[in-house]
């Protein structure tokens, strides 16, 4: 009776996980949505189990997540699937800052001032370079990502800060460029066919 | 096109327009239904003991599962609920999948709700929603007994101990729950504020 409530609903069927509603002690969530997941829900509890999750006043996700969610419907466009493979996620580590170096003396210190990052997450590096935009106060993030051409394939690079989310697609040769920065701190994404890195801090 | 009302809760016919746009490809449909139940599904998420890292990846996991079983929902009335149903699944099969995978000393501890479950009228004080609380107090003790063991209790209690519990028959449990849901659904509906949502769902 339950499962043909969910099917004239169009609920999702049971994908094969303890499709007879049995239970894995080894599993702890609240029972309701165990009962949720498991179809043993009438549609009308459903109704109610969402009532109270939405009323439940939860902590947000974070609007990296979220984004990150919206962009999925960004890659499926024009026909096109939706990257489905599992994502390995890597939080890339700063190995470069030209700020860190010592301070050139005399005419070397007036040329090159420009800053340049470098970080690396499982085998892939990101050269990044901050110079002025073309837009008082404002800066453009040029990057270069050192994958292998598979994996770039609607490869894209998104950053957040203080002049909001400024994402841009990466080129065949690993290249991008993001305008309209402003100094202060960042978090960055790099997405790419097959790993999604994560730069969580970048000072600029 | 924008799909918002004046509500960040789309309803009746800008639901369907809404998972109609999405099967049509459109961006800004999808953003809107993504950006609307983001809460909900971030909600089934850490209600299963997830946080940090993890949530966030279950969470675009439970969105590309969304993007691939669109087309399947036939009644689009109940796409929350249909949401809701989806990241639960999901978090139990990551739940599955940890539960049978070697811990590491390094692992991640995820967030989990007090193993140690309080007297039922602790619920209501544990719950951040003030409409949540207000509609669990409003019922009856039996009725927070019954919430308690289905929406809080973090030890997941099985329909037989709920019963031991409860000091009725295993049988009757599934009847008892029908019930209770039904009036928690009042109550819900009784403590909302006064210029809540209104959901037109069919």
């Amino acid at each position: 009776m339950i499962d043909e409530m969910h099917m004239a609903r169009g609920l999702p069927e049971d994908d094969g996980l303890d499709g007879d509603g049995g239970l894995d002690d080894s599993v702890q969530m609240p029972r309701i949505l165990q009962d949720l997941a498991d179809g043993r829900l009438q549609a009308s509890e459903v109704d109610t189990v969402v009532d109270w999750l939405q009323a439940a006043e939860d902590p947000a996700p974070p609007p990296w997540v979220v984004n990150r969610a919206v962009r999925i419907g960004r890659q499926g466009e024009n026909g096109q699937q939706a990257r489905t493979a599992i994502w390995r996620r890597l939080v890339a580590a700063l190995v470069y800052d030209t700020r860190l170096r010592p301070r050139a003396a005399g005419a070397r210190a007036i040329a090159g001032d420009e800053l340049r990052l470098m970080y690396q997450a499982g085998g892939i590096e990101i050269d990044l370079e901050v110079t002025d935009s073309g837009i008082a106060g404002r800066l453009r993030m040029l990057g270069q990502v050192s994958a292998e051409p598979p994996d770039l394939t609607r490869a894209w690079a998104a950053i957040e800060g203080p002049a909001g989310r400024v994402e841009g697609e990466i080129d065949e040769l690993g290249q991008f460029a993001l305008e309209g920065l402003v100094t202060g701190r960042h978090r960055m994404e790099i997405g790419l066919t097959y790993e999604l890195i994560e730069i969580p801090e970048v000072q600029i | 096109m924008s799909y918002m009302g004046s509500s960040s809760r789309p309803f009746g016919r800008q639901r369907r327009d809404l998972v109609a746009g999405c099967l049509l490809g459109d961006q800004n449909a999808w953003e809107t239904l993504v950006r609307t139940h983001a809460g909900l599904v971030y909600t089934v998420i850490r209600r299963c003991g997830f946080g940090g890292d993890e949530a966030a990846d279950l969470f675009q996991d439970v969105w590309l599962a969304a993007w691939e079983g669109l087309a399947t929902i036939r009644d689009e009335g109940a796409l929350a609920g249909w949401l809701a149903t989806v990241a639960a699944r999901r978090a139990k099969r990551q739940l599955l999948q940890r539960a049978h995978e070697p811990t590491s000393p390094d692992a991640e501890i995820p967030e989990r709700l007090d193993p140690d479950p309080s007297p039922e009228d602790v619920v209501v004080k544990r719950e951040g929603g003030v409409a949540v609380r207000a509609a669990v107090a409003a019922l009856s003790e039996r009725d927070r007994q019954i919430v308690h063991y289905f929406f809080y209790d973090a030890t997941t209690p099985s329909y037989t101990e709920i019963a031991a519990r409860l000091g009725v028959s295993p049988d009757t449990i599934g009847s008892l729950r029908t019930r209770c849901l039904r009036r928690l659904r009042q109550a819900l509906e009784d403590a909302a504020p006064p210029d809540a949502d209104v959901d037109t769902r069919p």
